[in-house]
């Protein structure tokens, strides 16, 4: 489903990948896991088209989407569940989850893809999406308006950072079904939630080091990452607006 | 397109045309200078007088009478050409509380003037909301001069919001100084879209002579083409645990707009305390990427921010 071949970026001095490839093939969970500043929310950016790299391509259902605009690569299918909070003053939780939705959707719906991440939907619907919630909160109204957009490719930055216990089983169970529809890059640092995946690929020094099942690749990160180089890339805002470029 | 009439603009502008109509409604609808229609309930007296070119009109809210129901105002001006003055008295009698939700309409524009001089007193513990919606018709050739001199006496509640968001505004300019007495809380909002040649001044003066008083200055503006605003705000405080805040957000688009904010800050009591804030720049890049992360186009991802901010 997702190609990546021979991604090549650096970005001011700093080699961000090193001909980089991976697959993500339909109905996986690919998980990419590396510590810190390794390039991984970066890795979501070039496949959503906000960082252009210097060498490489990335091909999407087969077609080549290198120059397609992020709008577009959105309405071909790849989602991304942003790692950050960002915040359009007076958006509300329905009017956030129905604009992620291709055809629009009706209240019960959004309702259902609320519920599907454990946030009870009466209380949410009408709120505006600020700093009044909490980080679980807002990652989980995060995907559940990834849900809304149907992904074919939904790209889960840290999608449990900041989730309770009991909301990560369903937010797991939410995962898992857009898996069904499709396929997900699921980005991590932490193994919390790498049970749910069914292959992962390490991101160290620039490069995808190893891919493997999910329990070997833990092991394998414990044992060899722990004092890999991190290229420390710089934060994806700053790569955008241009205060560190390409 | 030229509208017919005075009820046609009121519901472009977001009003409901049945409330100006019911009786059991406090009403009062001006076109131009003429009284229309004014219709006062028991606990709400309206006065009205039109001499010399101009509108005196009197409001006065019984003391103890407290309205649940908004009274509806309408001042338009039909007439392409024309002047409008109204001289406006407002007064809340202690423990009262009443809601105004006034539309200002002059949709056929081509040079009109609407100039008000308001003096409004709002009493001991009384609340009195005013909520002020303009559509000036889509080129809006219209200069607007409202002036007004506001007193909250002890434990007055003032909310007031002014909202130009559709069409276009032309020259604008506000000037509204404001009186806080002890215990008394006053929020000023006012959201406008600039664009074409739209020249919007805003000066807002609260000051917090009494105990305790509290004042917020808001404006959120988005302005683009070759547009300008001047927003001035500023708050005195003066009595002991008198509390401000001035905040201005504006989004400006394109390289002829011209937005300036000048919060003032002066506190002569050091219990008092004022605190402001103001941003102005172009359509945050991270949120434009959100929505354009969803499918949405650079112009719908715009549109919801812009709707976002002024809602």
């Amino acid at each position: 489903m997702l190609k990546i071949r021979n991604l090549t970026l650096t970005l001011g001095e700093k080699k961000i990948f090193d001909d980089v490839s991976l697959e993500v093939t339909r109905g996986e969970i690919y998980a990419l896991l590396g510590r810190n500043g390794t390039g991984k929310s970066t890795l979501a950016a070039v496949i959503l088209g906000l960082i252009k790299p210097e060498k490489g391509d990335i091909y999407f259902e087969d077609e080549l989407i290198n120059d397609l605009s992020l709008t577009e690569r959105a309405k071909r299918g790849i989602i991304l569940a942003w790692q950050k909070n960002i915040t359009v003053q007076g958006l509300t939780v329905r009017d956030y989850v129905r604009v992620s939705a291709p055809n629009g959707i009706s209240d019960a719906e959004v309702e259902g893809h609320l519920e599907a991440v454990g946030l009870s939907c009466g209380e949410y619907l009408d709120r505006v999406i600020d700093g009044k919630l909490s980080g679980g909160e807002r990652k989980r109204i995060e995907l559940a308006s990834v849900l809304a957009a149907k992904p074919k490719l939904a790209i889960l930055d840290e999608p449990d950072s900041g989730i309770d216990a009991v909301s990560l089983v369903m937010v797991e169970s939410a995962i898992r079904r857009m898996a069904q529809d499709g396929a997900v890059l699921l980005i991590t640092h932490t193994e919390d939630i790498l049970g749910i995946s069914t292959r992962a690929g390490i991101l160290c020094g620039a490069r995808v080091i190893r891919e493997a099942k999910p329990d070997a690749a833990v092991q394998y990160f414990k044992n060899h990452c722990d004092y890999c180089e991190t290229v420390n890339t710089p934060r994806l805002d700053e790569i955008i607006t241009g205060s560190v470029n390409p | 397109m030229t509208i017919g009439t005075i009820d046609e603009a009121y519901s472009i502008a977001g009003g409901n045309i049945h409330s100006l109509h019911s009786k059991n409604i406090g009403s009062l609808v001006i076109d131009e200078n003429k009284i229309l229609s004014a219709n006062a309930i028991e606990g709400a007296v309206i006065e009205t007088d039109a001499r010399d070119g101009e509108l005196f009109v009197n409001l006065t809210v019984k003391a103890g009478y407290r309205f649940d129901d908004p009274l509806h105002l309408c001042f338009g001006v039909m007439s392409p050409e024309a002047t409008q003055r109204i001289n406006i008295n407002i007064n809340t009698e202690e423990n009262s509380k009443v809601s105004l939700r006034a539309h200002c309409v002059f949709p056929n524009a081509v040079d009109v003037l609407h100039a008000m001089e308001a003096r409004i007193n709002i009493g001991p513990n009384s609340e009195y909301s005013y909520d002020e919606t303009h559509y000036h018709g889509e080129r809006g050739q219209v200069r607007v001069v409202p002036n007004a001199k506001i007193t909250l006496e002890d434990g007055a509640r003032l909310y007031n919001s002014f909202s130009l968001i559709q069409g276009a505004v032309g020259n604008m300019k506000f000037d509204y100084d404001i009186d806080c007495l002890d215990n008394s809380v006053c929020h000023m909002l006012a959201k406008v879209y600039g664009k074409f040649d739209d020249d919007i001044t805003i000066r807002e003066r609260a000051r917090l002579k009494g105990a305790n008083s509290h004042a917020i200055l808001e404006a959120r503006m988005v302005i683009r083409d070759n547009a300008r605003t001047d927003i001035y705000t500023e708050i005195i405080g003066e009595g002991d645990g008198a509390r401000g805040h001035m905040d201005c957000t504006e989004i400006i688009s394109g390289k002829t707009a011209y937005a300036k904010a000048t919060p003032v800050v002066v506190v002569v009591n050091d219990k008092a305390k004022i605190t402001h804030e103001a941003a102005i720049g172009s359509i945050d890049s991270d949120q434009l990427n959100l929505l354009m992360s969803r499918g949405l186009s650079p112009d719908q991802a715009t549109e919801i921010i812009v709707n976002g901010l002024l809602k």
